[in-house]
């Protein structure tokens, strides 16, 4: 027995003389805590009375505010992502995940939908192609979403070499344009067109474009002939050139009047389309709201128009 | 470097031991008793923490058992009987379970250890002891551990070699019964990025046949 465990003393002793000092690395992961704030993505949605849309970011029809967050490595793939529905824009969502050290991009963003529980049933937005930062695109849709088509976007960088806290603000990645219509003259007017040239388009993360997927010049809006003040308002991802048309028509759909105005849209800037079918001017201007304020006369003036011709019509 | 120090201060040690049995040659012809045994204890570890994770490690108990080997050289004086000198020399082969406790959670390092013992009998029965200790993680649990937001994968330092260094004192009774204390402080991190060392306190009974 002693022979024994002298022999064995021995082959160990000679077992760890012969080992290497040098020690492996393990693979550590660390915690990173991303704190989403997405207040500023619609703080500036304003409307014509430069209210804010969503006063204090809160929502008050039972949509909710979808943050997603997704994490590419170094080389362009996703590592990881996550997506929380929170109430509204004022709440803010808090995501940890484990991390090998290195260098990632944090990309994060904010939009509206109807859910049902963790089932989405309504949205303006759709991510494709999230496996590569490269590829990667949020998509209108194409839906009429107005202010709920409100989405922002941001990406960080971050460096991971120990546990790590950050905070991310959720910056708008477009802006509202209004339609205003200066329609106090109507006596042969039947109808009113309003149209824009493009209506979809994408935004493309990596290198934070927009670029337009499709054309679509038949999609018209006919609007209330009679009516003056605000007809529409979109949320319009920044586009360079939109060109916009409008026109009235005669019962006989003969053109009385009809203009258009180029513009483009930028982040965090908001527009007003401002249009008068008297004299056929289109302007737009970048602006909370309306050029002019529609003054009591043209009110009166209108409405003496509009009453003769219901006599007429009697 | 640091590891082939300490291999050179083992030989180093058991050269002096053997000095001494030498000396006792050249007094009496009969000069070494040699005994093997077995020893059991209680180790209460934790460890000492020198990485970027910033956290306080807890102590843990666990237990230890293995076979030893206890070579005591030389002659108290002339008369003594062969075995009663001032030097001995005990290699062990251990199994110890050690790690460390954090909010709530042990944290366990199974190793094979190896100490090699030089003792200094300051009585016939009661001797002061420090040597190396070398050590193999057999295994660990739980497989990973969250640390104050750092996932560690624990079970990816099996298989590391831990060398540490052990002072002690032991009380060898005339019967076998043998009674031990010691304190063993690692030298080497566990892993390259886990700046983690070993301590532990073993208490020990035991029996020399």
């Amino acid at each position: 027995m002693k022979k024994l465990i002298i022999a064995l003393t021995g082959i160990l002793l000679l077992s760890f003389a012969s080992c290497d000092g040098d020690k492996k690395d393990v693979d550590i992961k660390y915690e990173l805590k991303v704190s989403i704030d997405v207040l500023d993505v619609v703080k500036n949605l304003k409307d014509l009375d430069n209210a804010e849309l969503f006063p204090n970011g809160v929502i008050d029809d039972g949509s909710h505010v979808r943050v997603k967050l997704f994490i590419f490595g170094e080389d362009g793939s996703l590592i990881s992502e996550d997506t929380q529905i929170i109430d509204d824009f004022s709440k803010k969502s808090q995501m940890t995940k484990s991390m090998y050290p290195g260098n990632y991009t944090l990309v994060a963003s904010a939009d509206i939908v109807e859910n049902d529980g963790d089932e989405i049933e309504f949205q303006c937005w759709e991510f494709r192609n999230t496996s590569s930062l490269r590829n990667f695109r949020i998509v209108d849709l194409g839906k009429r979403g107005h202010e709920y088509k409100a989405i922002g976007v941001s990406q960080n960088t971050v460096e991971i070499s120990k546990s790590l806290s950050t905070d991310i603000r959720v910056q708008p990645l477009g802006a509202m344009v209004t339609f205003y219509f200066r329609n106090l003259f109507v006596s042969e007017i039947a109808y009113l067109y309003y149209t824009w040239d493009r209506q979809s388009d994408y935004y493309a993360v990596e290198n934070e474009t927009t670029s337009f997927i499709e054309s679509d010049a038949e999609m018209e809006y006919e609007v209330e002939a009679e009516y003056t003040g605000l007809y529409d308002h979109r949320y319009f991802l920044p586009i360079q050139d939109i060109t916009f048309l409008w026109g009235t028509f005669t019962k006989d759909i003969d053109v009385v009047k009809s203009g258009n105005a180029k513009f483009s849209t930028s982040i965090g800037h908001n527009f007003t389309v401002n249009v008068d079918t008297r004299t056929g001017t289109t302007q737009v201007v970048q602006s909370t709201r309306a050029a002019d304020p529609i003054s009591l006369e043209d009110i009166r003036r209108s409405r003496e128009m509009l009453n003769k011709k219901a006599n007429e019509k009697e | 470097m640091k590891q082939k120090r300490l291999i050179i201060l083992t030989l180093l040690m058991s050269a002096i031991c053997l000095a001494s049995y030498a000396q006792g040659r050249r007094v009496a012809p009969k000069i070494a008793k040699s005994a093997f045994g077995i020893k059991a204890g209680l180790n209460v570890s934790s460890i000492s923490n020198g990485s970027d994770i910033n956290f306080s490690p807890g102590m843990k108990a666990d237990f230890m058992l293995g076979v030893v080997a206890n070579f005591h050289f030389g002659q108290r004086d002339e008369g003594s009987p062969a075995g009663t000198g001032w030097f001995g020399l005990q290699p062990e082969l251990l199994y110890s379970r050690q790690g460390f406790a954090f909010d709530g959670e042990a944290i366990s390092f199974d190793y094979i250890a190896l100490p090699v013992m030089a003792k200094l009998y300051v009585t016939k029965e009661f001797n002061i002891e420090a040597g190396p200790r070398f050590a193999y993680m057999l295994g660990a649990s739980p497989a990973t551990a969250m640390i104050e937001g750092t996932e560690i994968p624990i079970s990816e330092m099996e298989g590391g070699i831990d060398i540490g260094a052990s002072i002690g004192a032991e009380y060898e009774m005339q019967m076998g019964l043998t009674l031990g204390a010691r304190y063993t402080i690692g030298l080497t991190d566990m892993a390259n990025n886990v700046k983690w060392k070993n301590n532990v306190i073993s208490l020990s009974i035991g029996w020399l046949f």
